[in-house]
């Protein structure tokens, strides 16, 4: 049994596959792939798989991470993205296929752009907001309450460019210890500064301890 | 449409990954270089849509053909489709996400009486006019097939040609008819009166209806030289039939979210209740060699890892032993889980079940249909409670625990004590599970009790019955409810409400029109989903076209009654249905139609079961 690490990225039009379609749909494309890979040996069997990081809906990735198992020890990796890419939906890219270096439970942040339909305006306020020292977000706990809690200590780092639209780097913890939603922060912001903007997210990387690439 | 708006309307709505397109083995195609484009519309959403086997099959068909672009439009749900007025967007294909206004055709299948609505919701959202006399020449020509073809004039005003029967073949000659006429100057009207000269196409608009003062149908008159009664195509040698290699996989999950391989048309049975088993006879059965294989190329190009074997009586085929071995053989080693649906109880044997599981326990269903030998007799559903009992035995003995059965309420002379038998026989199932010392230990049995409400449908010996109100309704599934005296059964009915506007529209007539119009005006789509039906607007639309529904609904129908239907010819004779119904009465029961023929008419076609070697000259 071989561990194998499929890179990908989710673009275009595939961001609006849930995760949980997300999921269905790598199962059924590395059947189509035809590659020799390890099913779980339950009563029901099923093709063994496991993503790093579940990706939003809504959201695009560059940097997206499958954990899977091929049967022989020695199969080879060459030609495995090629053949998934045969057999990929519209969107789904993959660019690299590597016995893993670190564990998936090593992720530790995401870094991530987002880009506002605004024009250019909304850069130095949100600049303001995220350097503000305290940004209180209502969360819903997994029991279902509502409790706010504060983000800004969070936000490893940030950078903003403002042109056509304004754009949004940022780091933010993401794994089993802590992960914190982009989404949450920048819905805050738009809330009070507009909230009928547009904007995107794209997951750039996902990172280890180190801040360097998680692979 | 720009993709930034596209974009920006699907982050506002509930599962925007429906209307993306994109999906794997969906064809793409360069719109300059195809002749035809053809919108294959579902009345509605994407996951029931993509659910349905024929969609596929036609899919494929048209798009093997370099000069047709075929792709798919589904219903848009409310929010979707106030994203869409709100940009400008009109209703658009999958494929090519242009609008399908501009397509050379828009098909509908219709599959369901509450879908009416929806066509009408979809012609609107694509920006054409609902009625076909008021589309202009240049407008795309509405098509529309499915088995509600059978009788499907509530909708004759908007649609211009109606497919009767298979369309594998009939929608191409009609695509290279329009191509032809395209050519060679186009006049839609001289379109349609040649369209109607080939077999398997009705042109609504070429025949007059004329009504007696009663409301009754008096005379149905073909003009133009179509012919007096249109009859329906089929496939004849299943085996050199159209399948396709690939499916579509969606990227969203889907209803039945599996590849599905079929094994044969048509139903040998004859279910008095039932027009599926009577409009697509005959029985033609493909060989288990070419479903063995086609079901493998399905696998292979989707990478499901389920299958599903489709007909609508699975048990019925005749070399399902031989098939299973065969298939059997890969499927475990290819982790794939095979399914079999609409098993019957009488034939189903301990090896059968001993096969299924061993690849994956599903659950197991029974189809009774009524509660009582009597009732059973009367619609034809020629099984004993003994052969349930059987059947029950083996499977809780083969390790299953639940059970799911199916019944119908409201059935022709149905009384109390048939309702209540239904509630007995649950309750002799639990029992007898408990009876049983080789079950399955630890576990607690569970009886699942699911009844439909009967509607009397077109081309069945049932077509001239009434249907029970909606408050007859009411009652009795109150009584069957407290008929039920154990904990271990569990009780599904269908609403109502729906099932009586299914009874309307089944057996209805050109006159519906309006009502139809009326009704999506005031808001009505999605009828067939609980949460969206409202019978207030419907009963509204009834009232102000001053029509009676229970005109359509709970009338007796004499046997010399001209039907609305009666100039569609489904191979299916009026005496036939008649000695049916007089059988019906009489507690007669009419074997299937491997045992003796029955003379209903469908050997015409030259095929099938009607050609076979009878079991008793064997």
């Amino acid at each position: 049994m071989k561990n194998v690490r499929l890179f990908y990225k989710k673009t275009g039009l595939a961001r609006f596959v849930s995760h949980l379609d997300t999921m269905r749909c790598m199962t059924r494309l590395l059947r189509r792939a035809n590659l020799d890979v390890w099913y779980t040996e339950g009563f029901n069997p099923h093709l063994y798989i496991t993503f790093a990081m579940p990706l939003s809906l809504g959201m695009t990735s560059e940097y997206e991470i499958a954990d899977i198992r091929f049967n022989d020890d020695g199969a080879t990796l060459d030609g495995v993205c090629e053949k998934l890419n045969e057999n990929s939906p519209e969107g789904f890219h993959f660019f690299a296929a590597s016995e893993p270096v670190k564990k998936l439970s090593e992720l530790k942040f995401a870094k991530y752009k987002a880009e506002f339909s605004d024009g250019g305006a909304l850069k130095e306020k949100l600049e303001k907001f995220l350097s503000s020292g305290e940004i209180s977000i209502e969360k819903k706990t997994k029991k279902g309450e509502i409790k706010t809690i504060d983000v800004a200590p969070d936000i490893e780092k940030f950078s903003l460019e403002a042109g056509d639209e304004t754009t949004l780097d940022i780091t933010l913890p993401a794994g089993n210890d802590k992960t914190v939603k982009p989404e949450l922060i920048i819905n805050k912001f738009l809330s009070q500064a507009d909230p009928e903007c547009y904007y995107k997210i794209t997951r750039t990387l996902l990172l280890d301890g180190e801040k360097m690439p998680l692979k | 449409m720009e993709k930034a708006v596209f974009e920006k309307m699907l982050s506002r709505v509930q599962k925007p990954g429906r209307y993306c397109g994109g999906e794997i083995n969906s064809a793409v195609k360069d719109r300059r270089k195809v002749s035809v484009r053809f919108a294959f519309c579902f009345p509605d959403t994407y996951e029931i849509g993509m659910s349905h086997l024929g969609i596929k099959i036609l899919y494929s068909i048209f798009n093997e053909r370099e000069d047709i672009w075929c792709e798919r439009v589904f219903a848009p749900l409310d929010d979707m489709a106030k994203e869409m007025k709100e940009n400008g967007v009109p209703l658009f294909a999958l494929e090519s996400r242009d609008s399908i206004k501009d397509f050379d055709f828009i098909g509908f299948t219709l599959q369901y009486e509450l879908s009416y609505t929806n066509v009408l919701y979809m012609l609107d959202l694509a920006g054409v006019p609902l009625r076909a006399k008021d589309r202009d020449e240049n407008a795309p020509i509405v098509v529309a097939g499915g088995p509600c073809a059978c009788n499907a004039e509530p909708l004759a005003g908007f649609t211009d040609i109606f497919f009767l029967g298979e369309g594998e073949k009939v929608d191409l000659e009609v695509i290279d008819l329009y191509k032809e006429c395209k050519k060679s100057g186009w006049n839609k009207k001289e379109f349609l009166r040649k369209a109607a000269q080939i077999e398997g196409v009705y042109v609504p608009s070429i025949y007059d209806v004329e009504y007696n003062a009663d409301g009754t149908v008096r005379a149905i008159n073909a003009r133009d030289g179509a012919p007096e009664k249109v009859q329906k195509r089929i496939e004849n040698d299943m085996d050199k039939a159209y399948y396709p290699e690939k499916f579509i996989v969606p990227s969203v999950e889907i209803v039945h979210d599996r590849a599905v391989e079929e094994i044969f048309r048509g139903c040998i049975r004859g279910c008095r209740f039932c027009q599926a088993g009577y409009i697509y006879r005959p029985v033609r059965e493909k060989s288990p060699d070419v479903i063995n294989r086609q079901a493998r190329s399905l696998i292979k190009s989707t990478g499901y890892d389920e299958i599903s074997l489709s007909s609508l009586s699975t048990s019925d085929y005749r070399r399902l032993e031989e098939l299973l071995v065969k298939m059997l053989s890969w499927c475990d080693e290819e982790k794939v889980s095979l399914s079999l649906p609409s098993l019957r109880i009488d034939n189903f044997s301990e090896e059968l079940l001993e096969k299924v599981s061993s690849v994956r326990k599903s659950g197991l269903t029974f189809a009774p249909e009524a509660g009582t030998q009597r009732l059973r007799d009367v619609i034809n559903k020629n099984i004993t409670e003994e052969e349930i009992m059987r059947s029950c035995t083996t499977a809780f003995r083969g390790g299953y625990s639940s059970v799911k059965l199916y019944f119908m309420m409201g059935l022709p002379t149905e009384t109390d004590e048939d309702i209540v038998g239904i509630a007995d026989l649950a309750g002799r199932i639990v029992d007898l599970y408990y009876s049983l010392p080789d079950r399955k230990k630890g576990m607690a049995v569970s009886v699942t009790i699911s009844v439909a409400n009967f509607v009397p449908k077109p081309f069945t010996p049932f077509e001239f019955e009434p249907q029970i109100s909606r408050e007859e309704m009411i009652r009795r599934q109150a009584l069957l409810k407290e008929s039920i005296k154990s904990r271990k059964i569990t009780f599904n009915y269908h609403e109502n409400r729906t099932s009586f506007l299914e009874g309307v529209f089944a057996r209805g007539d050109r006159r519906l029109a309006d009502v139809v119009e009326r009704a999506y005006k005031s808001g009505c789509r999605f009828d067939g989903w609980d949460e969206f039906f409202n019978l207030e607007k419907w009963l509204a639309a009834f009232e102000g076209c001053g029509i009676d529904p229970a005109f359509y609904t709970a009338r007796t129908r004499e046997f010399d009654e001209l039907m609305p239907w009666d100039h569609l010819d489904y191979a299916i004779s009026k005496d036939f249905l008649i000695r049916e119904n007089k059988k019906a009465h009489g507690g007669k029961t009419t074997p299937n139609c491997r045992e003796k023929c029955a003379l209903c008419g469908a050997n015409t076609f030259g095929e099938g079961v009607c050609f076979e070697k009878r079991q008793t000259v064997l």
